[in-house]
């Protein structure tokens, strides 16, 4: 947002900006078939002050699917991939796995009534059951923190 | 400096990689090639390997091995560094190619000649 010369738009503009630098995106990656769990995983990671970035809510009809996943892997800060019987079928989650791994970034395996084994690609990672999901919140609160206290 | 190929398959199709990676050859570019045998617990870091040091990526899909996950995996990390990367379709009909590899341009591997003539003439132009 530019400043008009307004002290109030300029206070606005400026707050704008720290919010911005502040914000601490989570990538989620996971099969539509499984969109509930999803979005609940989204309210619970959102009320720690995170963002997600959610294929149903950030995708628009007409965009190139592939590029805006990749915007999306190139603004996040981490992903939570959930694994699931549906997310080991599909195309898009590996996709979405090499992207976020390519680019070095903090991937985290959720598994939901899956072996860790199952999703080849990240058996290398530690993975968090979706019954232990409190876990991760844990350990996300404190990377937001610590991110903040960083660029405070 | 030659233009350089890395080519991701799964280890089905390996007959397959090494005739590409002849015709590439011989066309002057130089390949390097993962067939899922090479370290086959680290995929991911072979391929990033890889990619770092590549021009362009093929990614070999055939009926033989279009389930597996790796091969998603290279296309997403090429498209996430932004490599020109480029989908070989060996086998299948088109009602079966996967709706991601339908969002990408694709190369059927009939028409694999075509494409090599107009590679080679890319990158001597450039």
């Amino acid at each position: 947002m530019k400043s008009n010369g307004n002290p109030d738009s300029y206070q606005m503009a400026k707050s704008s900006k720290r919010q911005k630098r502040l914000r601490y995106l989570v990538f989620i990656s996971h099969s539509s078939l499984d969109a509930w769990v999803a979005k609940a995983m989204v309210e619970k990671i959102e009320a720690l002050g995170a963002e997600c970035w959610l294929d149903e809510k950030d995708l628009t009809g007409g965009d190139v699917i592939a590029a805006e996943i990749i915007r999306g892997i190139n603004a996040c800060y981490e992903a939570i991939v959930l694994i699931s019987p549906n997310s080991v079928k599909s195309q898009w989650v590996p996709f979405e796995i090499g992207g976020a791994r390519a680019q070095h970034k903090r991937v985290t395996p959720i598994l939901n009534n899956v072996k860790p084994q199952q999703m080849a690609p990240l058996k290398d990672i530690k993975a968090i059951d979706l019954n232990s999901f409190d876990d991760f919140l844990a350990q996300l609160k404190r990377r937001i923190s610590e991110m903040r206290r960083k660029k405070a | 400096m030659a233009y350089k190929v890395f080519i991701h398959s799964s280890s089905k199709d390996i007959d397959i990689v090494q005739d590409l990676a002849n015709r590439l050859e011989i066309a002057g570019i130089d390949v390097d090639y993962f067939n899922g045998l090479i370290s086959p617990d680290k995929p991911i870091a072979v391929t990033n390997k890889a990619l770092r040091e590549a021009d362009e990526i093929f990614v070999i899909l055939s009926s033989e091995s279009m389930d597996d996950p790796n091969l998603m995996v290279a296309l997403g990390a090429a498209a996430s560094t932004r490599r020109r990367v480029t989908p070989i379709v060996i086998g299948l009909e088109t009602a079966q190619v996967p709706s991601l590899i339908k969002s990408l341009k694709y190369v059927r591997y009939a028409d694999l000649n075509r494409y090599i003539v107009d590679l080679a003439t890319r990158t001597k132009a450039a």
